[in-house]
């Protein structure tokens, strides 16, 4: 494994809102992008501003590369972390140009150097041209790439970026969230995101970590999130989700969608609450009488996949997802069976 | 982890908020916001000191009258104000017509005319022996039996000084809610079906209503605070009745009283301004704007809305502007001489003084603020910062009793305990001072560079603090960089509107300027009080001079704050 870049530990705080965040293990490897997600009053913005040096923790350690910054009675604030920092706001300097403002963090430099510096960066990001004008001039995505281009120009240790695409329309976002993760990777960055945003993260995300009331809930992969997740809030964050009743007998959870193999049924109650994707409910034409049945209420197709609605005999009505060309027709009998992968109980 | 560890951690972050020295600034700063508030207290302090058969002499004689007049007046004027400025605002924003991108700043220009200056050029023009009855009589023979003339010198005459040169504040809002209105919201309502003048009744008024209020509000506390007309129109009104009641009568606690309920008034205009502050938002109306599609008139009709929008500036500006320059040619020995120019010098050198001092004492209290807020700790700064900002309400005279009140007894209590000591008599230190005069000019206009520097220092946002911070850039050095150049512009503008202000200033100065001392709206009333109005003209041309630079710097503000018009 590589080296880590940014790691916190044992971190406990309290912020003055009176709000705790604690975390036992955080740790960011060189050159990733992480993804920090969560609901809105999560604790990930008071994570990522501790990381920055903004706040300090009341207890734990916090390392950047080498160095420890907080902790152990020592702290470094965020002026000499060499950190960079991208705002939900942007943050620019309205006072300045372009240019000026991506060359606010260089320091020891001369004036040809800083140019030069500033010119690279913009060129890279796309903004060349832009070096004269004044914030207020450009769209939305350009300021967006202004905020990054000052944040990378010192060349920081670590890129922090609070909700950076939350102010762009949605057809923006998509733009401009591919060509960010495209220059950070190019770049070899090392970058933790911060957003609200499920499919954000899983779009960009080397790694995510999932908090919820001041903890981590899960870390790993985007796929491992999806797949495998440790409750049913990380479940249910992720994606949409069926729940139906399952009856449990030895080894298996019998349901109205049918059988599930558990491996360990031994501790579980008699009767529990099943979580089901969408998209693990395939639909193919009944064949006999002993397979699970479900009536077509209603389909809406999105493109690539449609949404269907089924009712199930018992009047339950639960969603499913499949590819637009095998969408079902409404008012027809399905035959129901289940992907094991994408069902989850949490009894 | 262990919990000494722990301890000294945690003590490291509060300091690094909200340490020493952040609790001594906010402690600072509420001392300075309590000495900016206790000639306001004083004022409320005094309300509680018997004083009946002052009280009783007054109710048998003039108390009435002082309602009455003061009553009438304030309904004059907001009929005035209303009429004038929430018509040329709407005029110049929605429609096209000769002469409407003048229009839209001139109508500014009355602002910078005193009422006090343009209550005797008005008398200077208007009364028996003035050219218009002059002509009249000349030209049909009349004698002074034969003919009815309004009295200038009147309540009515009064309220129409005020409304002339007071609806500026009318207008200035009103045109900044208008341009702020989402043009949609005026479009949908053509849609549904109603006419043009349906929807300004219908849904631009009261989309507007609460910005209208806040500058009828402004308006209706400079007419209450205003002495110079009223004592030249000898209407008796509670500001002259104030003036009287400690001066001639010598009685300062039925004067401290009378400005109580005279503090009540602004108090209710005050109350009325926020209450209708606090809601704008939801008056708000949709977030996307359009560039704003002038409707043209007919041309009678384009030809009158000019004619009415140059009604107002001509009365309120140009005539009385006119009158003062021509007795300015007339008599030029007047304004060019030493005396002059010494005058000029006083005047200006005590208002670039106080408000400087006032844009620091502003600077301060907004960065004890600004501070205290980052650490979320107390909310001490916060009321500082609102104590401070209501001398502003408060009508001149009423701040003379404040601060002679206290400063006389500072006075007394120094030269007691001098005699007492030492056996000198140290007699009055800090009473009819400059101390004392200056002191009064911060308590009454710190809010203008208060609300000014707060305003800009908005525009700096956290982030941007913190951006600056993590790319290493903190202290002086982000003071310089960041602060001072995003701030600069609104200091200068904080530092110009006190400027003038000061320079205008009238009952304080009359009242509190120290023996020989001369401002020129002292002089400039006291030549007209004693009827020597073309020698007045000197003083007063400097002063609307000098007025007409915020209202240039106003005008402009507001024409680049229509959003998505950058």
């Amino acid at each position: 494994m590589e080296k880590n870049t940014l790691q916190l530990q044992n971190i406990s705080h309290r912020n003055s809102d009176n709000f705790v965040v604690e975390i036992d293990q955080m740790s960011i490897a060189a050159g990733e992008v992480v993804c920090l997600l969560g609901p809105s009053g999560c604790g990930k913005s008071t994570t990522l501003r501790l990381a920055a040096g903004l706040e300090a923790p009341d207890a734990g350690q916090i390392t950047i590369g080498d160095e420890l910054v907080a902790g152990e009675g020592r702290f470094i604030p965020a002026e000499e972390r060499n950190v960079g920092l991208v705002f939900q706001d942007y943050a620019l300097f309205p006072h300045m140009s372009v240019a000026d403002n991506v060359c606010f963090g260089l320091r020891d430099k001369s004036k040809a150097e800083k140019a030069e510096i500033a010119n690279t960066i913009l060129t890279q990001l796309g903004l060349g041209r832009y070096g004269e004008n004044y914030p207020h001039e450009l769209s939305g995505g350009e300021q967006q790439r202004v905020a990054l281009a000052r944040a990378l120009a010192p060349n920081p240790k670590v890129i922090l970026m609070d909700e950076p695409f939350s102010g762009l329309d949605t057809v923006l976002r998509d733009h401009v969230r591919d060509e960010t993760l495209r220059i950070l990777k190019e770049r070899h960055t090392t970058t933790l995101l911060v957003t609200h945003d499920p499919e954000e993260a899983m779009r960009m995300a080397d790694h995510i970590i999932l908090m919820r009331d001041g903890r981590v809930v899960q870390q790993g992969t985007p796929a491992e999130l999806y797949s495998e997740p440790v409750d049913e809030f990380v479940a249910s964050f992720l994606g949409s989700l069926n729940r139906v009743t399952a009856e449990v007998e030895e080894g298996i959870l019998k349901s109205e969608l049918g059988q599930v193999p558990w491996p360990e049924t031994e501790n579980l109650p008699k009767s529990v609450d099943v979580l089901v994707r969408p998209e693990a409910i395939r639909l193919s034409p009944p064949q006999d009488e002993s397979e699970p049945k479900a009536k077509v209420r209603l389909t809406r197709n999105l493109g690539p996949y449609s949404l269907i609605e089924l009712e199930l005999p018992s009047g339950q009505v639960i969603t499913a997802r499949a590819a637009s060309i095998l969408t079902p027709i409404v008012g027809s009998e399905c035959a129901i069976s289940l992907d094991r992968r994408q069902v989850f109980c949490f009894a | 982890m262990a919990a000494a560890d722990n301890i000294s951690i945690h003590r490291h972050k509060k300091r690094s908020s909200l340490g020493l020295n952040g609790r001594l600034n906010a402690l600072g700063a509420l001392f300075v916001a309590l000495c900016v508030a206790v000639p306001i207290l004083v004022v409320v302090g005094f309300m509680f000191v018997p004083a009946i058969d002052v009280w009783e002499h007054l109710i048998s004689t003039v108390l009435w009258q002082y309602f009455s007049n003061t009553i009438i007046m304030m309904f004059a004027v907001s009929g005035l104000v209303l009429l004038i400025g929430v018509s040329t605002a709407w005029l110049v924003t929605m429609y096209e017509f000769p002469g409407r991108k003048i229009f839209t700043w001139a109508l500014f220009l009355p602002l910078a005319m005193p009422a006090y200056i343009i209550a005797y050029t008005y008398t200077g023009m208007f009364d028996f022996a003035g050219p218009v009855q002059t002509f009249l009589r000349d030209m049909f023979g009349w004698t002074r039996q034969d003919y009815w003339f309004p009295e200038i010198r009147s309540v009515g005459g009064a309220a129409l000084m005020f409304g002339l040169v007071l609806y500026p504040y009318v207008y200035m809002v009103s045109r900044a809610a208008f341009l702020e209105q989402s043009i949609c919201a005026l479009e949908v309502g053509r849609t549904l079906g109603r006419k043009p003048h349906q929807v300004f009744w219908g849904i631009a008024l009261p989309l507007a209503r609460p910005a209208i209020v806040t500058g009828l509000a402004l308006a209706l506390m400079e007419t209450l605070a205003d002495y110079g007309t009223v004592q030249y129109f000898a209407v008796d009104t509670f500001t002259t009745g104030i003036y009287r009641t400690w001066l001639g009568l010598n009685e300062p606690a039925a004067a401290a009283q009378l400005a109580g309920v005279l503090m009540g008034f602004v108090f209710l205009l005050v109350l009325l301004e926020r209450t209708s502050r606090g809601k704008r938002k939801f008056y708000h109306a949709g977030s996307r704007y359009q560039e704003i599609r002038r409707s043209t008139f007919s041309v009678p009709k384009a030809f009158l809305a000019s004619f009415l929008c140059f009604l107002p500036i001509f009365f309120g500006f140009l005539l009385p502007v006119g009158w003062l320059l021509t007795k300015f040619f007339l008599y030029p020995e007047t304004v060019l001489n030493a005396d002059f120019a010494s005058l000029v010098w006083s005047s200006v050198s005590v208002a670039a003084f106080a408000s400087f001092l006032a844009l620091l004492v502003a600077i301060y209290l907004v960065y004890a603020q600004r501070q205290e807020q980052r650490a979320g700790a107390s909310k001490i700064g916060f009321y500082s910062v609102r104590l401070a900002s209501m001398g502003y309400a408060i009508p001149g005279p009423v701040l003379a009793v404040g601060v002679l009140i206290p400063f006389g007894f500072l006075d007394n209590s120094i030269d007691q305990f001098m005699r007492d000591s030492f056996g000198i008599s140290t007699g009055l230190i800090l009473s009819g001072t400059m101390v004392a005069l200056i002191f009064a000019y911060i308590v009454r206009f710190l809010a203008i560079s208060l609300n000014t520097v707060e305003a800009s220092a908005e525009k700096i946002t956290p982030n941007m603090e913190r951006a600056s911070r993590t790319l290493g850039v903190t202290g002086f050095s982000m003071l310089r960089r960041v602060h001072i150049p995003i701030m600069s512009g609104s200091a200068m503008t904080a530092l110009l509107v006190v400027f003038v202000d000061v320079m205008k200033e009238l009952p304080a100065t009359l009242i509190m300027r120290p023996f020989g001392f001369e401002t020129l709206a002292v002089r400039a009333y006291e030549l007209a009080s004693d009827e020597r109005l073309a020698e007045a003209a000197g003083p007063s041309i400097a002063i609307v001079l000098a007025g007409i630079l915020p209202v240039i710097i106003l005008s402009r503000a507001i024409s680049r704050s229509r959003p998505g018009s950058r």
